[in-house]
């Protein structure tokens, strides 16, 4: 689907705004490294969310230019792919959630539990990538 | 076959939900709105879930699959929208509060937000994605 001109600005616009998002982000994690007392959640949290928006943000400017130019970029098969993967992948962040909160209180592990929920949220986005293109292979 | 086994593996989840809830209840000791807020969120996803196998149940019964090409694709959807408002969350509720209330929220109780979140995220999108159509 071609998008139109004003429709295509409002996107730039708001592509602009989560570019600048994300740089603020980065600047709160550099802050968070700094102050004292040290909030891992946070500066952690900080980095990984302001990392993600400017990756989204990229894809997004290079999908509107390949838009403008006239290029599907996201087919009906794709969007299957990306939500087949991510209902898998939400599958496989909560079962790690329950399993580890269950196995951290039956044998008195001591996680720490800030790193294992953002380590469990990452792997799970990697897992997503991951099953996505499996499914894309597999058809 | 299959249908059968999915829909008792699911009221068996709910009944161990539910068990859960019950235990967790009576070993708090004081009850406060922390604990009732927690029971009330829990409960309102086994009640979801229970909609879901009753619906499934219905289908079975009259001889059909469990459920059609269409639900399949509602599933997936839903799915894919709890996941993204799973990761969000595991990112900005710890933010939020830094922020708002300049605690650093223990790392259980995030894992709790986001399963409750994402739940939450999941049943509004199923249930209205079933209303509306895909």
């Amino acid at each position: 689907m071609k998008i139109n001109d004003k429709e295509n600005k409002k996107l730039l616009l708001a592509n602009k705004i989560v570019m600048a998002l994300s740089i603020g982000l980065l600047a709160i994690t550099v802050f968070g490294l700094v102050r004292k007392p040290l909030y891992t959640g946070t500066t952690i949290s900080s980095l990984y969310l302001g990392l993600a928006l400017m990756l989204s943000a990229y894809l997004n400017q290079k999908r509107i230019a390949a838009e403008l130019e006239g290029k599907t970029t996201a087919d009906e098969r794709s969007l299957r792919v990306g939500e087949k993967s991510g209902f898998a992948a939400y599958m496989v962040l909560i079962a790690a959630l329950l399993v580890s909160g269950l196995i951290n209180s039956i044998f008195n592990l001591e996680l720490e539990y800030t790193f294992t929920v953002n380590v469990i949220a990452f792997a799970s986005v990697i897992s997503w990538i991951i099953i996505g293109h499996h499914i894309n292979k597999k058809g | 076959m299959k249908d059968k086994i999915e829909i008792v593996a699911g009221i068996l989840i709910a009944v161990a939900v539910l068990t859960t809830l019950y235990f967790y209840l009576t070993s708090v000791g004081h009850i406060g709105s922390g604990e009732i807020s927690v029971a009330v969120i829990a409960l309102i996803l086994v009640v979801f879930a229970i909609y879901v196998l009753w619906d499934r149940l219905k289908n079975v019964q009259r001889g059909l699959p469990s459920k059609d090409e269409r639900l399949i694709n509602i599933n997936h959807k839903a799915g894919y929208y709890a996941f993204i408002a799973a990761i969000w969350s595991a990112v900005g509720v710890p933010m939020l509060s830094d922020f708002l209330f300049h605690y650093e929220l223990e790392g259980s109780r995030v894992g709790s937000a986001v399963v409750i979140i994402s739940g939450f995220v999941f049943a509004i999108s199923y249930l209205y994605m079933e209303r509306k159509g895909n």
